[in-house]
């Protein structure tokens, strides 16, 4: 009985066994389903010449610290039934988040779920996101200094902030923003084209826009630019 | 003649013993504590009634242990400065936002090297990955602000020097910070010898992130103090306000900010 037990625990703990987040060789990162679930511990950061591909299924758990940097073409092909998942390992504690930077190459990102995120952002940078799940971030999704971002049959729930749009614009399709705090928040110089009434059912706000907020307390600087201050001094 | 001799050689030790060496310990230093503090405010610097001027407060609190790596032949070593804990507080972030700041700054450990005037250089981040949106504070700033550099040659009590030292920016701008110190004070504490050192600074603020570029058209400037444990070759507290009117513009919604003022105190203590 006891050697049953431990046989059972030996193989139930390989067959759950994260595989640590492989090293960046030849300018590529193949994630594939039969080597999923994946850890990533730290922080990984893809350049400008490297592809990271994520294969239906694959499941990547994160550490606190984990921050994912892509600034390379990215395709991350999840499906309806095998979606790509980025979540963190422990759900009490949130990682840090991914980012796409990739100004170089368009992303292109469908079927994947994002949890626990502290803040996923895209920045100058153009892509599509297509039937992409953002749930339970801080920031779900933040979009700054980018004109070419798509986002297709997306969904935010569970989020403190669902989506922002700093500078740049946004084209949406079919995205529901419902259950979140708040729900979309048009920074200054942001644009955001879509259908609006799929952003509903948010508790503190559906849709903010923050020239409309500043000039109603008769401020003029952006809580971004205090913090670019604060960083840059 | 026996009493101008008596009198000279005093004369001689006194003055002795009003000069020194400043020079870090760079050779076998144990590891040591620090803690540092670092408050900024930040204002619209117009005419406006105080209860409606824009401002920012925030306030930065870390326990770091400075560790020697390695000492090299030419006096100089490598040091690395590891982060055991922080606090952080901002009016113009959330809770959740001070814990996410607590959380990354706790992870950005650094090494430098530096000489034994104080002089650091190639100031490097281990496994620290910034955000692309340039909106991360960064430790090692705060250090080389408030890092004293010495002359290299001993001073008298009363003599002053300059240094300067060239800091490169996030994207590569070079920022030249002019220092200037006196030595005020040398007195024994304990059996340890301190010095006593007035601090002043001044730059050019140069700061050009993807989203907003930072001019200063006249000098930032700085001015405090330092305890400088000569004995051991170690900082024991230091104290420095820097003032300057900074403008702003924001690259994309091509908004421009003159006039802010920032103030911003740093305080560094030994815990030994």
């Amino acid at each position: 009985m006891k050697k049953s037990l431990f046989f059972f625990s030996v193989l139930f703990s390989l067959t759950w066994a994260e595989v640590p987040f492989p090293v960046i060789e030849s300018g590529k990162v193949v994630l594939t389903e039969k080597n999923s679930p994946y850890l990533l511990e730290t922080s990984v950061v893809f350049s400008g010449t490297d592809t990271l591909i994520i294969e239906p299924g694959v499941q990547v758990f994160m550490m606190p610290y984990a921050k994912l940097l892509l600034r390379g073409p990215v395709q991350i092909l999840g499906t309806e039934k095998k979606p790509v998942v980025f979540k963190s390992l422990d759900t009490t504690e949130s990682w840090s988040g991914v980012h796409f930077v990739s100004n170089t190459a368009p992303f292109y990102v469908k079927n994947l779920v994002v949890e626990n995120a502290f803040r996923n952002s895209v920045t100058q940078s153009g892509g599509v996101f297509e039937s992409v799940s953002f749930i339970n971030n801080y920031y779900g999704l933040w979009v700054n200094s980018s004109n070419q971002v798509s986002l297709k049959k997306c969904s935010f729930t569970r989020n403190r902030f669902a989506l922002s749009v700093g500078a740049g614009s946004i084209k949406a399709e079919s995205t529901q923003i419902f259950g979140n705090v708040f729900g979309l928040y048009i920074e200054k110089g942001g644009e955001y084209s879509g259908n609006l009434q799929l952003i509903k059912g948010n508790l503190e706000a559906d849709i903010r826009k923050e020239t409309e907020e500043l000039a109603g307390k008769g401020k003029t600087v952006s809580r971004s630019v205090w913090h670019r201050i604060e960083s840059s001094f | 003649m026996k009493k101008t001799l008596l009198l000279a050689s005093f004369l001689l030790l006194a003055c002795d013993q009003q000069t020194t060496n400043l020079v870090f310990n760079t050779q076998n230093i144990a590891d040591q504590k620090f803690l540092m503090q670092a408050d900024m405010n930040v204002f619209l610097d117009d005419s406006m009634p105080q209860d409606t001027i824009e401002s920012m407060e925030t306030s930065l609190r870390l326990i770091v242990t400075s560790s020697l790596l390695m000492a090299y032949d030419d006096s100089s070593a490598r040091f690395e400065i590891k982060v055991d804990s922080v606090e952080y507080t901002s009016d113009k972030r959330s809770v959740e936002e001070f814990r996410y700041v607590e959380q990354y700054l706790s992870s950005q450990n650094f090494q430098f090297k530096m000489a034994k005037d104080g002089l650091m250089s190639e100031p490097v981040m281990d496994n620290y990955v910034a955000h692309p949106e340039g909106d991360e504070l960064e430790i090692a700033k705060l250090f080389l602000k408030i890092q004293p550099v010495f002359p290299g040659k001993p001073v008298r009590v009363g003599e002053s020097w300059e240094r300067q030292h060239a800091v490169t920016g996030e994207n590569n701008e070079q920022m030249v910070i002019y220092k200037s110190f006196t030595l005020e004070d040398l007195f024994n504490r304990s059996g340890v010898l301190l010095a006593k050192i007035r601090m002043n600074m001044r730059y050019k603020q140069v700061s050009n992130n993807p989203q907003i570029k930072m001019t200063s058209e006249d000098f930032i400037v700085g001015s405090g103090f330092l305890l400088f444990n000569v004995t051991m070759g170690v900082v024991e507290e230091s104290v420095l306000e820097v003032n300057g009117k900074v403008n702003v513009s924001d690259k994309y919604s091509e908004e421009e900010i003159p006039k802010l003022r920032v103030i911003q105190k740093l305080k560094l203590r030994s815990f030994v």
